[in-house]
């Protein structure tokens, strides 16, 4: 079966969303906060590992403990209004780049799965 | 935790920085800004897990040749390192003799020199210049490869211990030791319609002198445009050279852009304003064109945001910071 990873063009197609996504992050008042010194390249380098992730892609990703990886976030007043946010400027960047809505939702439903992790509230 | 560097191990001090732990050991490491800018203290991590901080800001293929900022390295585990020279094809040290110097403005002056050993170049790449000392600065190279001699455009700073050391004892005819070269704010062949854009502020020009060149000695067809920025205009410089090189390349826009001008010293073609707004006006799509942004580390950093944020993509960023030196 085709995952979406090779559906939606590789590598290279999910280097150009990733900072697509990234950047309308930095543009949106409400989480850009959360970006304002973070080192954009390599905040990309890990959005677009767990992109990979999402999409079903060739996971060669380990370092990926969503919920140790937000405590920071947390601490800085993160809540799930946020979360919600993040998988709508997801969302929007994939169907900007001519995925299917159906598509979109499968991406949303793997991201929901992860909300308790990053919310802290799972390990 | 132990550091593992040219068959020696090292213990770090809580709280040190490889670099410092290095240098404490009697190790030599060549070394300037300290705040991760200037990439002279870059070494190579062999074994163990680099932080994030001591890779930020280098180019995927650096990070992934296990490159990093020494001075920025605080580790949480062992490493075994070692020096970056070796994955940096091309990187030695050779002799510069100075052949001539001259200021191109008040507190800007140019050196030229001859090299003997100096390996092959890209123009926009910089060399790290020693002083019989050991002290080291970074210079971006400003002369093409084709041309004679070596062009570096150096700041003076009040109190520079190099900048003084070019401006007033370095005499004509003199050598130093130089090493390099290093950086990728260099021309990409091949692209001849790619539109580019070049900032910069004060000697950042040298290496965007040496990239506009590199560009139109080979015919580069896609828009440039060049946009020099200053505080006030007595800072500007090279503008003679640009406005005749955009008289006879139409494809060629230079402008410039000075915050303030107290003496109504400015041009009349140059804007007195915010460098932002110009920009946008100058730049309404940087979707797909190439950006150099060199000089003042703050500014190189909020420029490289709003390039991407405005849609540029982050591998078309090249950018020099030149970061000031930290007096040790």
């Amino acid at each position: 079966m085709t995952t979406l990873f090779e559906k939606f063009g590789g590598d290279d197609a999910l280097q150009a969303a990733t900072e697509e996504f990234y950047r309308r992050m930095l543009r949106d008042e409400s989480v850009a906060n959360f970006f304002a010194d973070v080192d954009m390249e390599g905040q990309i380098a890990k959005q677009k590992a767990f992109l990979t992730v999402a999409l079903g892609g060739p996971n060669n990703y380990t370092g990926l403990d969503m919920n140790k990886g937000h405590a920071a976030l947390r601490d800085q007043g993160m809540k799930d209004a946020h979360v919600d946010t993040v998988i709508k400027h997801l969302g929007e960047t994939l169907l900007s780049l001519g995925i299917s809505q159906e598509d979109v939702d499968t991406v949303a439903e793997r991201m929901e799965g992860l909300r308790d992790q990053v919310m802290g509230r799972a390990e | 935790m132990q550091i593992r560097f040219r068959d020696r191990t090292f213990d770090l001090e809580a709280g040190e920085s490889v670099l410092e732990g290095l240098l404490r050991a009697g190790e030599k490491i060549s070394n300037s800004c300290r705040s991760g800018a200037c990439q002279s203290c870059l070494l190579r991590c062999l074994e163990g897990e680099l932080p994030k901080a001591s890779q930020a800001g280098l180019r995927p293929r650096a990070r992934a040749a296990g490159l990093f900022l020494s001075c920025q390295c605080r580790p949480q585990g062992s490493l075994s390192i070692a020096d970056a020279s070796d994955a940096l094809a091309g990187a030695s040290r050779f002799q510069l003799e100075l052949v001539e110097r001259d200021f191109l403005a008040p507190s800007i002056f140019r050196l030229r020199f001859k090299a003997t050993g100096m390996p092959a170049f890209l123009g926009g790449q910089f060399i790290a210049l020693e002083k019989p000392d050991g002290l080291a600065r970074s210079y971006s190279i400003a002369s093409l490869a084709n041309e004679d001699l070596i062009e570096l455009h150096v700041r003076q700073i009040p109190d520079g211990r190099m900048s003084g050391f070019l401006a007033d004892e370095l005499n004509i005819g003199e050598t130093l030791q130089a090493e390099g070269p290093r950086g990728d704010c260099t021309y990409e062949a091949g692209k001849l319609d790619q539109g580019l854009f070049l900032v910069g502020v004060g000697t950042g020009m040298a290496p965007l002198w040496a990239v506009l060149r590199s560009a139109l000695a080979v015919g580069h067809r896609g828009p440039i445009n060049v946009l020099q920025a200053g505080l006030t205009p007595d800072r500007l410089y090279l503008l003679e050279e640009l406005r005749e090189l955009a008289a006879r390349h139409d494809n060629l826009t230079s402008s410039t852009v000075v915050k303030e001008d107290p003496k109504s010293l400015a041009a009349e073609d140059c804007v007195v304003g915010d460098l932002f707004e110009l920009l946008r006006k100058l730049a309404p799509e940087p979707r797909g064109q190439r950006i150099f942004l060199c000089g003042d580390p703050n500014l190189v950093n909020q420029l490289r945001r709003e390039f991407f944020l405005s849609g540029a993509a982050l591998d078309d960023i090249l950018g020099d910071p030149f970061a000031p030196a930290v007096e040790t």
